[in-house]
């Protein structure tokens, strides 16, 4: 990917393509991941295929977030199998899991910004740590990438002084500075007010477009998924349930998933509620 | 609690105990593979010399101060029983050096420094901080803990320097003014006990065994705050869990490894 690719305003009309292509870019494999003494995630099969938007949809706690860092390998499963561009990196020793991460961005939901270092800094970190740039450099790859989510001019505050959204919008700058092949966002819309959740849908949805990155949103917000998504696979009991288009979810038969979708408790959640 | 209940509540906690000494090993030695980027580092460690160092002179000084004065003031009253109040300088000058400098520097650096370290890399790693790192390809100790252990072993000796000297001088004080010793001869006896044993790079044994401790505190204090930060789950709380872990942990090894050094040099 060019940085010149980079565009001054932001097209926010949504995806169209069914994927770009239909290579795996990531690809989990019966992976099981067990937290204390259950299993977040039991024996699941997911693929995200190249240049897509895919959303991962379910309840809070369902293990959403465990699947991202499953696919960056900041967790490795008990068992099974992630396949990154076709290469299994849980047989990866960490210096080269380190640097498959590299095609990867990643959006934390708060943002995990560095909190000592300017919204400029933040975004040069990796910069700073993997390259020999000039200061020069360094200030126009990191000027560019601020303009791309609309912080130009922001780089001098701190992020205690930033909103929710703009350490969100920070998050996404400092993910792409390396032009990754595929940026995983952690509910990027959550807790946000209904203009700045448009605008980091409309951010995503550019990236998608105009740079061509293979997206991976978590989410349990049902209008942002269905605006942004190519495909929307939905996680329930530790398994993708049901994969489809947002207009084939919406007409899912799976019990579990109208269930979610119309905001119903289902007969395990009641049970655990009495 | 039944005798079963404690002996495996006494087993949990000494297979914690040795699972943390072993991560700490473990995380000083990941550290030492990154000596190599010191060069590149060395804006962070110098700021990180100002935070951990420079601010930390007030407390050693006043500190340090109040301790000599107690020592004098107790020990004055003993030899002044004796006619020996004359050899305060030779007693506070070998003590302060070999023994009460590091010990009163790396404690309240433990208190100061590792409690900070602690709370500072529990907070990144609860807010998803570290992880940010990791997703970067950037290793948080390179980034993190290996300029912190290097900045420790360099204040850490140069504010037991300090302790020792202002030590010496508020055991001066009072053994002048409570219990009338001039100050050349106190100053003269406390040099005259430092110079008399065998020099290393022209430092006396006391006082290069007193810095070769402080280094060793300060590396102790330094991976033991990390470690204990970037063990740190479960918000606020594992924070707070994490913070009274590193202080604990890095006062009980600066007193057993005080005595083991102590040992070696002097047995």
């Amino acid at each position: 990917m060019d940085g010149t690719n980079t565009m001054s305003t932001i097209d926010s009309t949504p995806p169209t393509s069914e994927g770009g292509g239909s290579a795996p870019m990531i690809e989990l494999v019966g992976v099981t991941k067990v937290l204390g003494d259950r299993a977040v995630i039991n024996r699941m099969n997911l693929e995200i295929r190249q240049g897509e938007v895919f959303v991962i949809l379910g309840r809070s706690g369902a293990g959403k977030s465990v699947t991202l860092k499953l696919m960056v390998g900041l967790m490795r499963p008990d068992s099974g199998n992630v396949l990154v561009h076709g290469e299994d990196i849980t047989k990866l020793l960490d210096r080269d899991v380190r640097q498959v991460r590299l095609k990867f961005g990643f959006v934390f939901q708060f943002g995990a910004l560095i909190n000592w270092l300017s919204v400029f800094e933040n975004v040069a970190l990796p910069l700073r740590e993997h390259l020999r740039l000039s200061e020069e450099e360094i200030r126009t790859r990191v000027e560019q990438k601020l303009d791309l989510v609309q912080l130009t001019g922001e780089g001098s505050k701190m992020p205690a002084e930033l909103s929710g959204g703009m350490k969100k919008r920070v998050g996404i700058a400092r993910a792409l500075i390396f032009e990754p092949l595929v940026i995983l966002y952690d509910e990027p819309t959550t807790g946000l007010d209904p203009v700045r959740s448009n605008s980091i849908q409309e951010v995503i949805i550019d990236m998608n477009r105009r740079l061509g990155v293979t997206s991976v949103v978590v989410t349990h917000e049902l209008h942002v998924a269905y605006r942004i998504a190519n495909r929307i696979g939905f996680l329930s009991n530790g398994k993708i349930v049901e994969v489809g288009t947002p207009a084939e979810i919406q007409a899912s038969k799976n019990e579990d998933l109208q269930n979610f979708l119309e905001g119903r408790q289902d007969e395990r959640e009641e049970r655990s509620l009495l | 609690m039944n005798s079963t209940g404690i002996a495996a509540r006494t087993g949990k906690i000494l297979l914690n105990a040795a699972g943390t000494a072993g991560d700490s090993v473990l995380l000083l030695g990941r550290a030492i593979r990154h000596l190599s980027e010191v060069p590149r580092k060395r804006h962070v460690i110098i700021e990180l010399c100002f935070t951990y160092g420079v601010r930390s002179i007030p407390v050693t000084a006043i500190v340090a101060m109040f301790s000599g004065m107690i020592l004098s003031l107790q020990t004055g009253v003993q030899f002044s029983e004796l006619g020996l109040q004359e050899q305060l300088g030779s007693l506070v000058g070998i003590a302060m050096c070999r023994e009460m400098g590091p010990f009163i520097t790396g404690l309240i650096l433990t208190a100061t420094v590792a409690s900070s370290l602690a709370t500072e890399l529990g907070t990144m790693q609860v807010s998803e901080e570290i992880d940010a790192l990791e997703v970067m390809s950037v290793s948080p100790v390179s980034y993190l803990v290996m300029p912190r252990i290097v900045t420790m072993a360099i204040v850490t000796p140069l504010l037991t320097i300090l302790t020792n000297i202002v030590g010496i001088i508020g055991v001066g004080i009072i053994a002048n003014t409570q219990f009338g010793v001039s100050f050349q001869l106190y100053f003269d006896k406390a040099l005259d006990s430092l110079t008399t044993l065998d020099h290393v790079f022209g430092l006396p044994k006391d006082i290069y065994t007193g810095l070769f401790k402080a280094v060793i505190f300060g590396i102790q204090i330094a991976v033991i705050g990390c470690g204990a930060g970037l063990r740190a789950e479960g918000g606020a709380l594992g924070v707070g869990r994490a913070t009274r872990s590193a202080v604990v942990s890095a006062f009980l090894l600066i007193i057993a490894s005080s005595y083991f050094i102590s040992s070696l040099f002097y047995h």
